[in-house]
């Protein structure tokens, strides 16, 4: 058992004192933008105006146990069970308004909204919020890439413009300035000269570092820490990207990642078995990343350390707005959709020796579930086995952990004997 | 004689003045099914949208063949999935080659560069169909009309349906005056448009997949009890659903 890095306990404590020092700022006139996670957060960061992301404050809401409260509450209100669970959490917690029920007390209603159209009911869950709380709301449209390239991640670093389409990028970079202006207007302040400029070269600079310390965790002959650590180690620091810092903190975790695989410590004494785990996090059961470790088997790969740099490099050629248009484009489109999601995925499983992926379907998040069978048979095409776990980020009310673990636990068997063979 | 431009995706603007002389035909809400030995249908998950399931079981099929285009209406719930599903299948070699498959892009949102944006990619689109010479204009398909009938004033609402079954149980309770799901729906403010067709009661139904039209549900049922219009929940229905699907509820 190898012991938590002291980077885990950083992040988790700066983000938690920030949503405690969000409160007080709030409550001394600041307002705070609400915004999904594939927005341009830039915007707000540029402006120094705080900004929380709905699927984090959803995964926070799942891992303190609370969704079913809420989710129940919500179907009781006539939001019917089978409607978006991950990005509407936070929204259904907010209907409800007893500190108790919320982490750290909950937050009061945003002061401007922004959600982009890149799955069809994310404009409607924000609007639903913009009814309930009366606050701004701006939608970010989505059309879609006529012609994708499935090898995408190393092509869109520098030539996002011929690679993503002028007619889009202009539209979303105009839609970036109505946002900006929205956000001036609601905070009552403009954007510093530069510090868009600034701000992206600051993420340029963070996303490296994270794809660095992603290469050392590939490298290293056995997986070095676990998803588990990963994840708040890279997304704390990319929802305050370009922050002071969230780039240090980037530089801290990469130093720790790289002095435990030099000084040779490993999750694992005897690895046989290395995992990928595709999709988002299983947020209200997340001991399931640990749970086959007695197999010798380990998670050593989920997508958030890794798209970090994939997802987020974008060269600015002298143009801040333009780039971080062609970063949010076709953001979560490139983790979901064909033929992107599957040719990504494969280059990941090979760069990290993967033998078993296991897949979340969640079958109420539809544009997140949509794409998994090309997935699983993209990996399959690439001599990678995989296991598909039905499940809902957030929503534990009809999950079966029992038979999801069995199932890995029989894939894991399968795999180890064939090695062995 | 077969149409040349097909159409997938509900609430395409197919009579738009830019496809006048086209020859077009909205396939949105036809009904197919895949073959039990369909190489497609492993990669469908089994909560895709049922209007993108029935469309791309009827490209494996061969329904659109004799078609030159088809164009997906992004705006279309689930029509860029159809388009992305399709275009992958082909890519797989999992569906022969057949008409040609166009995204049409559109934007909802108001501004200049949305209609600038919005006029370019009508253009693409345009650009991307093969010459309309030789197209025979044809009329649109019935789409499931409002059934006359005598007794209290009905609206349906929710998502669309693939056929007519639902409208004809309401006819025998009493007249459906506002079809809220058709294609060619009147536009406007929901309590307006109950007042202007003097709506009694309002039936709402879903798919049992569905992840859209229910975010609308807890507001419109709220107006119906503000201007005085019953709500009646039909709950969720196959989207091309038989009588016996339809739940017998007093008007």
């Amino acid at each position: 058992m190898t012991p938590a890095l002291t980077s885990t306990a950083e992040a988790a404590a700066f983000q938690r004192d920030w949503t405690r020092g969000l409160r007080s700022r709030l409550a001394a006139g600041e307002v705070f933008a609400f915004a999904n996670a594939d927005t341009p957060l830039e915007v707000f960061h540029a402006l120094n105006m705080p900004v929380v992301v709905n699927q984090w404050w959803s995964s926070v809401i799942a891992a303190k146990q609370l969704s079913t409260l809420h989710l129940d509450a919500s179907e009781a209100a006539g939001y019917h069970g089978r409607l978006a669970k991950y990005s509407a959490l936070p929204l259904f917690a907010q209907r409800d308004p007893r500190p108790e029920n919320q982490p750290w007390g909950g937050l009061p209603n945003p002061g401007l909204l922004c959600a982009r159209a890149s799955a069809d009911d994310h404009p409607l869950i924000f609007r639903e919020w913009a009814r309930l709380t009366g606050a701004p709301l701006k939608i970010l449209s989505a059309p879609g890439h006529p012609d994708p390239d499935a090898a995408w991640w190393d092509s869109l670093r520098t030539g996002w413009e011929n690679g993503t389409g002028s007619d889009r990028l202009d539209l979303m970079q105009a839609e970036i300035a109505d946002l900006t202006a929205l956000a001036e207007q609601v905070a009552g302040r403009p954007t510093p000269p530069d510090a868009l400029a600034r701000l992206m070269a600051n993420i340029d600079a963070q996303e490296r570092l994270f794809e660095e310390a992603a290469q050392i965790i590939a490298n290293a002959p056995r997986c070095p820490v676990r998803i588990s650590e990963m994840i708040p180690n890279v997304m704390i620091p990319q929802w305050h990207r370009g922050s002071d810092w969230a780039l240090a903190h980037a530089r801290r975790f990469r130093d720790e990642i790289h002095a435990r695989v030099r000084d040779g410590a490993a999750v694992l004494a005897e690895e046989k078995t290395r995992m990928m785990w595709i999709g988002a996090g299983l947020w209200f059961d997340t001991g399931f990343f640990a749970a086959f470790e007695d197999m010798g088997a380990v998670f050593a790969w989920s997508m958030y350390l890794p798209f970090a740099a994939d997802g987020y490099l974008r060269s600015d050629h002298g143009d801040p707005m333009r780039a971080l248009a062609a970063r949010v484009i076709d953001l979560n489109e490139h983790l979901h959709q064909p033929p992107w999601a599957g040719a990504w995925h494969v280059e990941q499983a090979l760069r990290n020796r993967i033998d078993l992926a296991v897949i979340i379907v969640p079958e109420t998040d539809r544009p997140s579930g949509y794409g998994t069978n090309f997935i699983a048979h993209a990996l399959n095409a690439a001599g990678v086995d995989t296991v598909l776990v039905s499940a809902d980020m957030v929503d534990p009310r009809r999950w079966d952990g029992t038979t999801a673990r069995a199932a890995v636990r029989a894939a894991i068997a399968r795999q180890q004997s064939k090695k062995a063979c | 004689m077969q149409s040349r431009i097909l159409f997938f995706g509900h609430g395409v603007p197919q009579h738009d003045p830019a496809l006048a002389g086209r020859s077009v035909r909205n396939v949105t809400r036809e009904h197919h099914v895949f073959a039990p030995n369909s190489r497609v249908a492993p990669f469908i998950e089994p909560f895709m949208d049922g209007f993108v399931r029935s469309f791309l079981a009827g490209l494996e099929n061969g329904a659109y063949d004799g078609a030159a285009a088809i164009v997906f209406w992004r705006q279309g719930p689930g029509a860029l999935h159809a388009y992305r599903y399709a275009m992958e299948l082909r890519r797989l070699g999992l569906l022969p080659r057949g008409p040609r498959l166009v995204l049409w892009n559109h934007v909802t949102e108001d501004g200049a560069a949305q209609a600038m944006f919005n006029a370019r990619a009508t253009a693409q689109m345009l650009a991307a169909l093969p010459e309309a010479k030789g197209d025979t204009v044809q009329a649109p398909p019935a789409t499931p009309q409002a059934i006359a009938g005598k007794g209290p004033r009905l609206a349906l609402a929710g998502e669309p349906l693939g056929n007519d079954v639902v409208q004809t149980v309401l006819a025998r309770q009493g007249v459906l005056v506002l079809d809220l799901q058709a294609d060619d729906a009147p536009q406007g403010d929901l309590s307006s448009l109950l007042a202007q067709h003097r709506v009694e009661t309002l039936f709402w139904q879903v798919d049992v997949h569905d992840d859209l039209h229910g975010w609308r549900m807890p507001e419109i049922r709220d107006t119906c009890a503000r201007v005085g219009v019953r709500f009646v929940d039909l709950g969720f229905l196959p989207r091309w659903p038989a009588l016996h699907d339809v739940p017998q509820v007093p008007a």
